[in-house]
């Protein structure tokens, strides 16, 4: 059994890993770079943490010590109950791993081992410094810092296994809004209305004039307050700080084995036995299919018909709209909250600049990240991409109907942003129209750019054989491309305006219009020369 | 670079927006609108003893423990609803107590003689000042008040 189960994990991490080693050696270099890599980021965390608290007064202990981990740890339950309820029930491997000559229970077991070296692997990058970096300062013992590396074995074992078990409800709560959308789209609006209620009241806490140098002491007397009573929901992780801290060792391990042995036998006794039920029935009958009399209707423009395509592509599936479109949902909310801390400053001239410079800045980031679409517009197309231009008319218009798809909702977004930053009053009326109009014009010169990305370097084979956008070259150019746009324009709007406001304003207008007609004209060049030339 | 990093930078670009605004963009102080404080004291509630020089004793027992006390909680002012103040405590022995940014005030056993005067002070964006004094008594010393002085103010 347990030869079938390393068979299988060893199965799933080879298909995983991006750097294979065929030899001892190459094992052992890979090895070291992580080593390497390891202690670079602990120096890199000593270094910060010790300015934080020489220079800064801020206090590095275990309440604070505490508070990381276990908020770090709610994230990773969070994150694997996700990723588990898709790896182990929906994920295209399990067909093959299935069938396979071992038990459905061997195959559930191989996946919570991947889960495991998985979550080791994180915390080995970011709570293994941590640890270290806070031993270090505080001046703590040998056995802190053994204890550490023991809690770091443990560690991960919360997360995937209390993700396996709350995997099961999600997914048959994943079934029912999939088979009822209605109810999942009120879902989704009560969690954003959820979110700007909680927006609002942590906004209304912002005290008038806002200022943080004065405030510095009553800041981390409230962070200091927060943390001890946040503590409280910290669960099991107090019992970890404290064996780490030598507080009741035996009393609080005796505790965490008892509550790890508790969770692998729920996980045992209630997800095991459900897995094999659940993983071998697919979506494909959790929506009744409707038989439709369509109406014959005549023929309309390639345009319109590639753009009605687009529009049901785009909305049909809301998952896939959040996933495309949540950062441009997060953008007013972001924006909203920063403008509301900035109207509680007093400033002067040069900070009025500086506020129009990162409104720029933060909202540019933001929308461009969203038009990975148009970087990934071609690509998605996978193997169909060759049927579609075989067909007899203008194809290339599909190019554009993506494109407007993505320019209309990415211009609703900003325009909502500007709608949130007026409410905020940080910046004139005048002003949020024009930071509006600068950052609508290079949104738009930022997706040609993108799309050109895609016309000229599109990836249909990998997305017809994987499915997945991971590791797609284009999708980290176009945000590469987008932040340093971003930037550009925050930095001269800063310097700009604060030459002179009105002048200033032109001079951006006209350089986000220039930046615009300059990849408008590229663009159409490259659709005329590559769009053609575009194969399978 | 994938969504979610953009998101987090985008996030700790706002952030530092805002503490780069606050520190570089920020109105001159003098140029602030005048808030006057109308009064500043330790709390009643903390207090054990006014002396009959008026001034304000808190016993503190040390055989117990090591004193460890957060001074923000102590003090109340007026008005609330300001931020255009800034709070600074000083002690009279630098020597024997600390108080760190934080307003924590440590004064370990060893270091205990007989007791330590604690001021706070509020300076207004106007430039003006208020402040109050509290004494911080070792217990063992309360019979003894006839030893306790520092200067002609609190002879008690």
């Amino acid at each position: 059994m347990f030869e079938r189960i390393k068979i299988l994990t060893l199965l799933q991490l080879g298909g995983k890993s991006r750097r294979r080693a065929h030899t001892k050696n190459q094992t052992i270099v890979n090895c070291l770079i992580k080593a390497l890599i390891i202690s670079a980021i602990t120096v890199a965390i000593y270094m910060v943490l010790g300015l934080i608290k020489s220079t800064l007064s801020f206090p590095i202990n275990k309440s604070v010590l505490t508070f990381l981990l276990f908020v770090s740890q709610y994230i990773g339950i969070l994150t694997c109950t996700v990723s588990l309820s898709s790896v182990l029930y929906s994920s295209r491997d399990n067909a093959i791993l299935l069938s396979y000559p071992a038990k459905p229970n061997e195959v559930f077991v191989s996946k919570l081992v991947v889960a495991y070296l998985g979550e080791f692997n994180k915390n080995l990058y970011f709570l293994f410094p941590v640890f270290f970096s806070f031993g270090l300062l505080n001046g703590c013992g040998v056995w802190y810092f053994i204890s550490s590396i023991i809690m770091l074995l443990f560690m991960p074992i919360f997360p995937v296994f209390i993700g396996a078990l709350l995997s099961i409800p999600l997914q048959y709560i994943k079934k029912l809004l999939n088979r009822f959308p209605i109810a999942y789209a009120i879902l989704i609006l009560l969690v954003v209305v959820a979110l700007f209620w909680g927006v609002a009241a942590f906004v209304a806490i912002i005290p008038k004039p806002l200022r943080l140098l004065a405030m510095y002491n009553r800041f981390i007397n409230g962070f200091l307050t927060f943390v001890a009573s946040a503590n409280q929901f910290g669960l099991f992780y107090n019992f970890m700080t404290n064996i780490m801290y030598s507080v009741n060792i035996g009393l609080n391990l005796l505790w965490l084995v008892l509550i790890v042995v508790g969770i692998m036998l729920l996980t045992n006794y209630v997800s095991m036995p459900l897995y094999f039920n659940l993983a071998s029935r697919s979506n494909e009958h959790a929506v009744k299919s409707k038989t439709k009399k369509i109406k014959i209707q005549p023929a309309r423009p390639t345009l319109l018909a590639f753009l009605t395509k687009e529009v049901k592509l785009t909305f049909r599936n809301i998952n896939k709209v959040m996933n495309d479109y949540f950062l441009i949902l997060m953008m007013p909310v972001v924006l909203y909250i920063m403008n509301v801390a900035f109207s509680a400053i007093v400033v002067s001239r040069l900070g009025q600049c500086m506020i129009t410079g990162f409104n720029v800045l933060v909202g540019m980031v933001m929308v461009t990240a969203c038009n990975t679409q148009s970087a990934t517009a071609i690509t998605v197309e996978g193997g169909e991409f060759v049927l579609l231009k075989t067909a007899p008319s203008k194809t290339s218009n599909m190019v554009w109907a993506k494109m407007l798809i993505n320019v209309a909702i990415s211009t609703f977004f900003i325009f909502a942003s500007a709608i949130m930053m007026s409410v905020s009053q940080a910046v004139t009326i005048q002003h949020t129209w024009l930071i509006f109009l600068t950052i609508a014009l290079a949104n738009f010169s930022h997706i040609l750019w993108s799309f050109q990305l895609d016309i000229t370097n599109p990836r249909l084979r990998d997305y017809a054989e994987s499915g997945k956008l991971d590791g797609n070259p284009n999708v980290n150019k176009s945000v590469r491309i987008g932040l340093l746009i971003g930037l550009v324009f925050g930095i001269f709007s800063i310097i700009l305006l604060n030459e002179n406001m009105t002048i200033g304003w032109v001079k951006i207008i006209c350089i986000a219009l220039a930046l615009l007609i300059f990849r408008l004209l590229l663009f159409v060049k490259n659709l005329k020369v590559f769009f053609k030339r575009i194969e399978y | 670079m994938s969504k979610k990093v953009s998101l987090m930078l985008s996030i700790v670009v706002a952030l530092f927006g805002i503490i780069f605004v606050s520190v570089y963009g920020k109105l001159p102080e003098n140029l602030y609108p005048k808030i006057y404080m109308k009064e500043l004291y330790f709390q009643d509630q903390y207090v054990d003893e006014v002396s009959k020089n008026g001034n304000k004793i808190i016993y503190f027992d040390v055989s117990q423990d090591n004193l460890s006390i957060n001074l923000y909680n102590m003090v109340a002012y007026a008005p609330l609803d300001t931020t255009d103040i800034t709070i600074s405590f000083s002690v009279d022995k630098p020597e024997m107590a600390t108080i760190t940014r934080t307003g924590m005030l440590t004064i370990g056993e060893a270091q205990w003689r007989k007791f330590v005067v604690i001021e706070v002070t509020i300076k207004s964006m106007d430039g003006s000042e208020l402040s109050d004094k509290v004494m911080i008594v070792n217990q063992n010393q309360k019979d003894n008040n006839h030893e306790i002085y520092d200067g002609d103010d609190w002879i008690i």
